[in-house]
């Protein structure tokens, strides 16, 4: 495939995975472009036996955005399960309430869960790109999941379908 | 159960509540910072407008080279000029004899005018 069809079919789901991560917009785009530079700069890195070309671009994303986490976060550990308290329901719309009670989460969770329900991949590519096996994947997916239904809750279903209209 | 329901969402009203959340588009700028000249343009287009990267080292190296040989070319022009090359050539004495020439006893001039020159 072409850099150019590359860019073209992944480029928005790369984006969008590391703003959801990071929410800045300015990260994620100087990540964007580091993981297309990489594929540039060192195209026999990229082994097609081992993993779709989705998958290793993600792969780097994702490192990348770790990276840039931990000096940020240095002292903060990536499985870190302290619960920050619900946010009240009548300030935030149902976006923002999500917007954080994802980013609440552990970035492990965080981004199993963005990988599976935003970016579409299977739990095995989720495994391939965080370097972890399947069952890793679906523990930290299940547990993302149950922290949200939870975080979430005050929204209700009221809530949810006046957020989505 | 009542009290359950309040606490937690159910899957679909998880999965209708992380739909809401949407991330902006990438900004158009991106694709020219990847692919920058990549894209692909005629070879009449790249004469025209394109350009090339040359590391310093190189274009130093370069430069040298040409200030060298125009040095070498402006040393070389005045040789090239002012070089005259005198040659001997061998006059037969033998073709060229003086015998016989006397130095004249009187001179007498003739003025001719143009108008009698038919004559």
């Amino acid at each position: 495939m072409r850099l150019e069809e590359a860019f073209d079919q992944y480029h928005q789901g790369i984006f969008g995975f590391v703003w959801r991560l990071t929410r800045r917009a300015d990260v994620a785009e100087d990540i964007t472009q580091e993981c297309f530079l990489a594929l540039v700069k060192a195209p026999g890195r990229f082994d097609e036996s081992r993993a779709s070309l989705r998958t290793y671009l993600f792969a780097i994303a994702r490192n990348l955005t770790l990276k840039n986490y931990r000096d940020a976060h240095p002292e903060t550990p990536l499985e870190d399960e302290s619960f920050s308290s619900p946010p009240e329901a009548d300030r935030l719309d149902i976006s923002r309430a999500v917007e954080r009670a994802v980013g609440d989460l552990p970035p492990l969770q965080q981004e199993a869960l963005l990988l599976f329900e935003y970016e579409g991949l299977t739990l095995e590519e989720i495994a391939s790109v965080t370097g972890v096996d399947v069952g890793a994947v679906k523990s930290r997916l299940h547990r993302a999941r149950e922290r949200l239904k939870v975080s979430l809750a005050p929204y209700g279903k009221a809530g949810i379908h006046a957020g989505t209209r | 159960m009542q009290e359950h329901d309040e606490r937690q969402l159910t899957d679909a009203e998880l999965d209708a509540a992380l739909r809401t959340w949407g991330a902006p588009a990438a900004p158009a700028g991106l694709r020219g910072k990847v692919l920058g000249g990549r894209e692909r343009r005629s070879w009449w287009s790249w004469l025209a407008g394109g350009s090339i990267r040359v590391p310093v080292p190189v274009a130093v190296a370069v430069l040298l080279v040409v200030v060298a040989g125009l040095f070498a070319v402006a040393r070389l022009r005045p040789r090239l000029v002012t070089r005259v090359e005198y040659r001997e050539v061998a006059v037969p004495l033998s073709s060229i004899s003086f015998q016989g020439l006397q130095p004249v006893d009187e001179l007498r001039p003739r003025i001719i005018r143009r108008s009698h020159a038919h004559n």
